[in-house]
């Protein structure tokens, strides 16, 4: 009843940014999928898909990049000092968030199938075939992400993994009092910035993650040690989301 | 408590009994905000314990739910409506009363479509009145509740606690600075400064013990015989004492009492020598 109350509440008060990050990244995919179905070869994060095709934009780690952006800012905690003076305990606003996260991995990993999808539409308007969602993330991850099941799993488990990274930047930012919106925006261009430069995502986003991928597998172990990933790294976040409610609400 | 080096309350021993309006007293800094979250579970004490309902409140939902605190500001996010507010109160607080809060909202003039952002500030204040009325939680506390409140609202306000605690009895602490205008609601004072415990006293006792005596000086001098004298004036013939009596006054004819009202006595019970005054002379 009271997390319940709780979500309601959050949801109502994140609206507004979610539906303007939505729309942010539907526009930076549709121009991913349009940039990655027109230049090939080197470029921004070349890309070699299972089936041989290169593409220079990733279109997932545009998705990705936009959660962890997202769940830094609820790691932030700016609602925290309303909810501590509304009788919630910590451990609510940590579940709330937790909840929060996941559901808008969930529907994020929805958008980025519909997105792959488009991906797909402009390669063959472009005189390509059709090529599902066997793209992108796919040719380090799972063997059959054309199964949107799989693909919907795997995609769902690493926002949650990224996001939960996200959401420990995001309390560290709130404990050392350091604007979190602003260091994400400057964070967040130079990443992309970054990914311009040749070899990038492959190198210094993909591999640091690569622990949690196993070429071949069904999908489902991927996902499993991604969610542990994400469970280990949320509980190093809750105790300083309780030392930072503390000093913030002083 | 400690921030940093200084010491925001120290040596604090007090206990609150259950169903009572509290007045919670004291100047700027001395330290209420720092209590009130302390016993709300929103900051830690460097040392000592803080017990609600004989529990500390921290990270615990079964005394949390029966805290309602409303703050001076109301941290509300800016998109959200006043009916959004009150849907997530009605879950947080399980003695929540949805009809008397409809009917706060027509009392506060308030319309619940608003969006936060659309609100004053005294409609602001209101609004956290109405969360706090209506959740009838066991220990209610009011931190300013009447910041930017026009004397209409404040008016209504103060009946509405009167009229809700007659036929809800519950502990409720009232932190302001109106001190005069709401002491009619104290049944107890805690005065605080300097992070200490000044005072904890019956309000309407402590009404009855502080004084005024004007006349001439010989009969004025008579009448306080017994009584600490806190300040003297003089105005030609005439003598203005302000004292404390813990066993009332000798009254005669060529003397006027009068009581002091609770701010004119807050302001003298922070002042040190006088409180030291009161102290040594046992009346406190």
């Amino acid at each position: 009843m009271r997390i319940k109350a709780l979500m309601r509440y959050f949801i109502s008060t994140v609206k507004s940014p979610v539906i303007i990050f939505t729309c942010i990244y539907l526009v930076g995919a549709v121009f991913g999928a349009v940039v990655s179905a027109t230049v090939t070869g080197a470029g921004m994060g070349v890309v070699e898909t299972r089936d041989g095709v290169t593409q220079s934009w990733t279109v997932s780690i545009f998705a990705f990049s936009i959660f962890m952006l997202i769940s830094s800012l609820i790691g932030s905690q700016n609602d925290t000092r309303f909810l501590i003076t509304r009788s919630v305990s910590r451990k609510e606003i940590f579940t709330v968030n937790a909840l929060f996260m996941g559901g808008l991995a969930g529907f994020m990993s929805l958008l980025q199938i519909a997105v792959i999808h488009i991906d797909a539409l402009v390669r063959m308007l472009m005189g390509e075939s059709f090529r599902g969602l066997e793209l992108d993330i796919q040719h380090f991850m799972a063997a059959n992400m054309t199964n949107p099941i799989v693909f919907f799993t795997v995609s769902f488990s690493i926002m949650i993994a990224v996001g939960a990274v996200g959401y420990l930047f995001g309390t560290f930012f709130a404990k050392w009092k350091i604007q979190t919106i602003g260091i994400l925006a400057i964070g967040f261009m130079v990443f992309i910035a970054c990914l311009m430069l040749p070899d990038f995502a492959m190198n210094w986003v993909v591999k640091p993650f690569r622990f949690m991928f196993s070429d071949g597998s069904n999908g489902l172990w991927i996902a499993l040690k991604q969610v542990c990933f994400a469970v280990l790294v949320m509980t190093a976040a809750f105790p300083v989301v309780r030392r930072i409610t503390a000093a913030k609400s002083g | 408590m400690n921030y940093r080096s200084c010491k925001a309350l120290n040596s604090f021993d007090l206990q609150l009994d259950p169903n009572k309006i509290y007045g919670l007293l004291g100047r700027n800094g001395a330290g209420k905000t720092t209590l009130l979250n302390i016993l709300t579970g929103r900051i830690f004490q460097s040392s000592g314990k803080a017990d609600v309902f004989g529990k500390c409140a921290y990270e615990n939902i079964d005394i949390l739910k029966q805290i309602c605190y409303i703050e001076e500001k109301g941290f509300y996010a800016s998109s959200v409506r006043i009916s959004q507010v009150l849907q997530l109160a009605s879950g947080l607080y399980p003695n929540w009363d949805a009809e008397y809060a409809e009917r706060l909202l027509g009392l506060f003039e308030l319309d619940k479509r608003k969006k936060y952002k659309q609100l004053s500030r005294g409609m602001e204040s209101s609004l956290g009145l109405i969360v706090g009325l209506a959740s009838r939680a066991e220990l209610t506390i009011f931190d300013e509740p009447s910041l930017g409140l026009d004397a209409v609202i404040r008016e209504r306000f103060y009946d509405a606690v009167i009229d809700d605690f007659a036929e809800h009895p519950r502990t409720i602490i009232i932190s302001t600075h109106l001190i005069d205008e709401v002491s009619c609601l104290f049944e107890d004072v805690i005065i605080i400064d300097g992070g200490r415990l000044l005072l904890q006293a019956d309000g309407v006792e402590l009404k009855e013990r502080a004084y005024y005596i004007s006349g001439k000086e010989q009969a004025v001098r008579a009448a306080a015989a017994g009584a600490v004298i806190m300040s003297e004036e003089n105005f030609g013939d005439t003598l203005i004492l302000t004292v404390f009596a813990k066993n009332g006054l000798q009254k005669n004819n060529d003397t006027e009492i009068q009581s002091i009202p609770l701010q004119k006595l807050f302001v003298l019970l922070i002042n040190p020598e006088i409180h030291e005054n009161l102290r040594k002379g046992g009346v406190i």
